[in-house]
């Protein structure tokens, strides 16, 4: 998987073939002001079921914004992510019907809490080389629904825990629906950019070391299980921010809603849309909330092979995702424009 | 630092300068509230009512995209034969749209939200998935958009009608079953001794619930109650400590797969006890998957005909169901059960377009909520859906016990009714 | 005392089943050093493609042979043509298209055979037999015998003979294969084509108590992993030994453990990843490695 480029500078980084070279800050700047404005528009131009599926995945977002900070730059794979949302779409679900708590502090508590439950599942696992996380996360998501329908206490058993329609403030003078995608945007911006802050600073850099050569970083003072295991958790806590903002947008969660399928969903973003650049989670998020209906229209039964066949195809054409698309045409045509004999020589 | 400084400038001057002229915008049409005219709600003309679902076509339930295309089918033929002809004279064709939801409850909510505000729907139809109907029942009764004749036997529909009245279940709720076993075993062993096998999710919880409130005062004893979840592999240790527990009766609260690796365990086990195993599981298909014969004592409850079964070779409603199936969802398998019962479903909900008076969802909501005695092909000989209010919340409380002969599912008794006497637990 | 005996005898019938998947995925692993998320998928595949040839009307026999020499081929297919390709640039890849392929066979299989439970017989007939106040099924007995046959093999092949050393080899070493003569990615391919043909021995084996349905191994797989862990990822031995107990533990712990029960024995596999890795992560049987710079 490629790293993730630090902004700002003009800097070539060499990544499995591919050159990825950062624009000058200031474009990149523009450009997504541009794109964040035009999020910010869309709810007021949209009907409110339109509203509601680009809500859901902007709850996506964070998801696999976390997910690419753990595979694309630490190497780690998590089938469990789906559970992991699912922890905090419960907690922020708890919160704002027991505890009557506000989004905000829901979203808090979901963050604090999933957090929590990431570094104590990952830190076995990240303590070894190897796979093993995969299996943790693998067996964390199966038994994520039994552990919900026995705590019915807790969590509402088999019914599930209902919230009440969300509605906007008064002061806004928005509708119910286009309030509730705008705290999911809001949610997701503020994911990418800790995301973005995380991988420049020294938690990146320490991921990027682990990720290259485990053996060296350790020898350069990198405290690789722990390194790793910060990362696990800074992608569950975001796992869980996703949570918190999707129990909000669709009021309602229930056991069934975060089977295995939905981590395995969660990878496929991550991959489909890449993790070169932060714009990736919001491709990745978007394709597996549009997708489905959009391979139902091809033929119903096969989605689930579409998803899979997109997902493969995506590994073997282009493993960066859809966002190193652009880098790899611009590399390909200077590699077209290379006049034969120059290349003979090199050769 | 100037140059982050200079960034974020640009970054803001660009933002307000593209979302000042955007925030004066407004969107056209309203936020869904209802729009409708006094005269006639939307989705219903002089010629043609919009019915929608959302249905699970793929994914983990996908055996239940039987559902959808039967439907399908059965609202295709009506149209053939010239529409519905309603109770304020005027005859309609009906359109049925359906989406797929995967039995995911988020996209069953925003299925829904489209079907109501894109697809303008009259009424929904048929939504399969306990959790999915759930999910998008806030919604659907807040928007006063009818969702008829889920496809969940939750007895939650039933009970929650005072505070949800937009919603209404269609097959026998869980709690009905459970008071007709233990009705048929007040018959055959008033003194029984029960061992209880359940799916942990709402089937078999509800199911539990009602048959432990159904006994509760007769000589019946529950000795003993082992569930197993959805990933379960086997339910070997379950059986075997069902087996040790003394009952003489197992109550088998599982869907096919499971059923099937509990009759063949209870064999192993060399327990015989009565079997008495939850309709959703008791189709002649699955018994002979496993080649069930009589001394696997297998007990069920049937409402809807079962179209595999040679007692129903030449019944008249089975033959419409299988001619209409052939001819416009050749697809389908038309000894599938869950066929069977959407027919009788689309049965029901024919019936309440029939009996709605006005072309509005209150109406078609009245005329659900006071069916009186409607018939229907597959429905068992003496079934039939009444509903009455909050009184009688419950369209479906009236089937038949059957055993498993070998050959064939055979009625025991005559049909019984629970009209109107479902437990609430 | 009969249902602990019970019990236990029904554990080792359900670990064997376990230890099945898990001999398929410990032999991808010791070979090829990726983890095959759609093991059990393909193990489904096969099995349906056995459970087709007997309805079509071949003798039991002819169609579970057919159904392991096609996976087989087909799983030295599945690594030429996708996984080698990424493996060649990231593991990591390598591993996520094996989500990909789940995908796809749990799709397909829905698809062409739909979701009706169907029945496959078992060559081992269905008779019972008395182990103490205990009964088995001969299907059972016959699992764990054809398990321990196969290991036997296995462990013969890849300790005893040139090719299995030149398998080894070609795992541990792939630098060093080019100095002994030894071609990595043919022994790749032979690695999973090998898993995969346990793979669809694994699923025609347990099929009978199963029942064929496209869920009949998304439960097995996580406990076939927590087998292969336990057991040491590279082990075969291991593979068997973990995975049978793993489900007499599972067993055992559904019922005579009140606050996991019945519905909670998944926690047992959950459990048991977890304390492997943090007592002793090669598992009980796998080699200790270690790294130099």
């Amino acid at each position: 998987m490629s790293r993730a480029v630090a902004s700002g500078t003009t800097r070539a980084v060499a990544s499995g073939g591919t050159r990825v070279v950062a624009r000058s800050g200031t474009l990149r700047a523009g450009a997504w002001a541009a794109l964040v404005a035009l999020a910010l528009a869309l709810p007021l131009w949209l009907a409110p079921y339109q509203n509601l599926e680009f809500a859901t995945a902007l709850a996506f977002v964070p998801v696999v914004a976390g997910l690419a900070l753990l595979t694309g730059v630490s190497g780690q794979v998590s089938l469990g992510h789906g559970a992991l949302f699912g922890v905090g779409a419960y907690a922020a679900a708890i919160l704002m019907t027991r505890a009557h708590a506000p989004f905000s502090l829901a979203l808090g508590g979901a963050v604090l809490v999933t957090g929590l439950v990431g570094v104590l599942v990952g830190l076995p696992a990240l303590r070894v080389r190897g796979m093993q996380l995969a299996l943790v996360t693998l067996a964390l998501a199966v038994v994520f629904t039994p552990i919900l329908l026995r705590a019915r206490g807790l969590t509402g058993g088999p019914a599930g825990i209902s919230l009440d329609p969300t509605s906007a403030p008064g002061w806004s003078g928005l509708a119910s629906d286009q309030w509730a995608y705008l705290c999911a945007l809001a949610v997701a911006l503020a994911s990418l950019a800790v995301v973005a802050a995380l991988l420049r600073g020294r938690l990146g850099l320490a991921l990027r070391a682990v990720h290259d050569n485990e053996l060296t970083a350790h020898a350069s003072g990198v405290h690789v299980a722990r390194v790793k295991t910060v990362a696990f958790g800074a992608s569950a806590a975001l796992a869980g921010a996703g949570g918190a903002a999707y129990a909000y947008v669709i009021g309602f969660v229930s056991p069934e809603s975060f089977p295995l399928l939905l981590g395995i969903s969660f990878l496929v973003a991550m991959v489909v849309g890449g993790s070169a650049s932060m714009l990736g989670p919001l491709l990745g998020a978007l394709f597996i909330e549009f997708g489905p209906d959009v391979a139902s229209n091809v033929n119903a039964g096969l989605a689930g092979v579409v998803y899979g066949a997109a997902l493969v195809a995506v590994l073997l054409v282009a493993p960066e995702g859809a966002t190193s698309l652009p880098s790899r045409l611009r590399g390909a045509r200077r590699r077209l424009a290379v006049p034969v004999k120059q290349a003979e020589e090199r050769r | 630092m100037t140059q982050s400084i200079r960034r974020a400038v640009v970054a803001l001057a660009s933002l307000g300068a593209l979302t000042v002229p955007l925030a004066a915008c407004g969107r056209s049409g309203s936020s869904g509230s209802a729009s409708a005219t006094p005269a006639a709600s939307p989705g219903i003309t002089d010629t043609q009512v919009t019915l929608g679902s959302s249905q699970i076509l793929t994914g983990p339930a996908s055996a239940y995209a039987v559902l959808a295309q039967t439907v399908d089918a059965y609202f295709k033929a009506v149209n053939a034969s010239g529409g519905v002809r309603m109770a304020d004279g005027k005859t309609r064709k009906v359109k049925f749209v359906f989406y797929d939801d995967a039995f995911d409850p988020s996209r069953a909510v925003a299925n829904m939200h489209r079907l109501v505000q894109q697809d303008q729907v009259f009424a929904t139809f048929g939504q399969a998935g306990s959790s999915s109907v759930a999910a998008a029942q806030d919604f659907l009764n807040a928007q006063k958009v009818p969702q008829l004749f889920v496809f969940s036997g939750d007895s939650v529909w039933g009970t929650g009608a005072a505070k949800k009245p937009w919603t209404l279940g269609c097959p026998p709720s869980y709690t009905t079953e459970a008071a007709f076993y233990s009705q048929y075993l007040g018959q055959v062993k008033p003194k029984a001794k029960v061992a209880v096998l359940y799916e942990n999710d709402d089937l078999g919880n509800d199911l539990l619930g009602g048959f432990k409130a159904a006994i509760a005062g007769t000589g019946i004893k529950l000795v003993a109650q082992q569930s197993y979840a959805v990933t379960d592999p086997t339910v070997d240790s379950q059986i075997v400590n069902l087996a040790h527990s003394g009952a003489d009766v197992l109550l088998d609260v599982s869907t096919p797969k499971f059923a099937a690796a509990a009759i063949a365990k209870v064999r192993q086990t060399g327990w015989k006890p009565i079997h008495l195993l939850a309709a959703v599981s008791a189709s002649a298909q699955l018994m002979a998957a496993v080649k069930a014969g009589p001394q696997d004592q297998i007990v069920s409850y049937a409402y809807v005909k079962d179209p595999a079964s040679p007692a129903y070779a030449n019944d008249p409603g089975v033959q419409q169901f299988r001619s209409a199936l052939k001819q416009y969802a050749p697809k389908v398998d038309p000894n599938d059960q869950i066929a069977a019962d959407a027919w009788a479903c689309s049965d029901a909900m024919k019936a309440a377009l029939a009996a709605t008076k006005a072309p509005t969802r209150a109406a078609l909501m009245d005329a659900a909520r006071h069916l009186d005695g409607v018939q229907s092909g597959m429905l068992v000989p003496g079934a039939a859906f009444t509903t009455n209010g909050t009184a009688d919340p419950f369209p479906l409380e009236s089937g038949q016990i059957e055993r498993w002969t070998g050959k064939g599912f055979a009625p025991v008794g005559k049909v019984i009714s629970f009209e109107g006497r479902t437990p609430r637990t | 005392m009969a249902r602990f005996s019970q019990q236990l005898v029904d554990g080792v019938s359900a670990g064997a089943i376990y230890a099945a998947l898990a001999l398929a995925l410990v032999l991808v692993y010791r070979t090829t050093n990726l983890i095959n998320f759609a093991q059990g998928e393909l193990a489904l595949l096969s099995t349906y493609v056995a459970w087709q040839l007997h309805a079509w009307g071949l003798p039991l026999a002819t169609c579970l042979i057919g159904t392991v020499a096609v996976a087989f081929v087909a799983g030295a297919g599945v690594e030429r043509l996708l996984v080698r390709r990424l493996e060649r640039r990231d593991q990591l890849a390598a591993v996520i298209v094996t989500l990909g392929l789940y995908l796809i066979v749990d799709g397909l299989v829905r698809v062409i055979w739909g979701a009706q439970v169907k029945t496959l017989p078992s060559i081992f007939g269905n008779g019972l037999v008395a182990v103490g106040p205990a009964r088995v099924s001969w299907d059972s007995i016959g699992v764990v015998a054809v398990l321990a046959a196969v290991v036997g093999a296995l462990a013969l092949i890849l300790y005893r003979t040139r090719l299995g050393l030149a398998m080894r080899v070609a795992a541990d070493r792939p630098d060093a294969c080019a100095l002994v003569g030894v071609s990595p990615r043919r022994m790749f391919m032979l690695g999973w084509a090998l898993a995969s043909a346990l793979g669809a021995l694994a699923g025609t084996l347990v099929a009978p108590q199963l029942f064929v349905s496209p869920d009949m191994m998304s439960g097995v797989l996580v406990y076939a992993f927590a087998g292969a862990v336990l057991g040491g990822l590279d082990s075969p031995l291991g593979a068997i030994v973990g995975g049978i107990a793993i489900g007499v533990v599972e067993n055992l712990a559904g019922s005579y453990v009140s606050w996991i029960g019945p519905d909670l024995k998944v926690l047992v596999a959950f459990g048991a990843i977890l304390v492997v890795l943090l007592v002793r992560p090669e598992g009980l049987f796998g080699m200790r490695r270690a790294v130099r710079a």
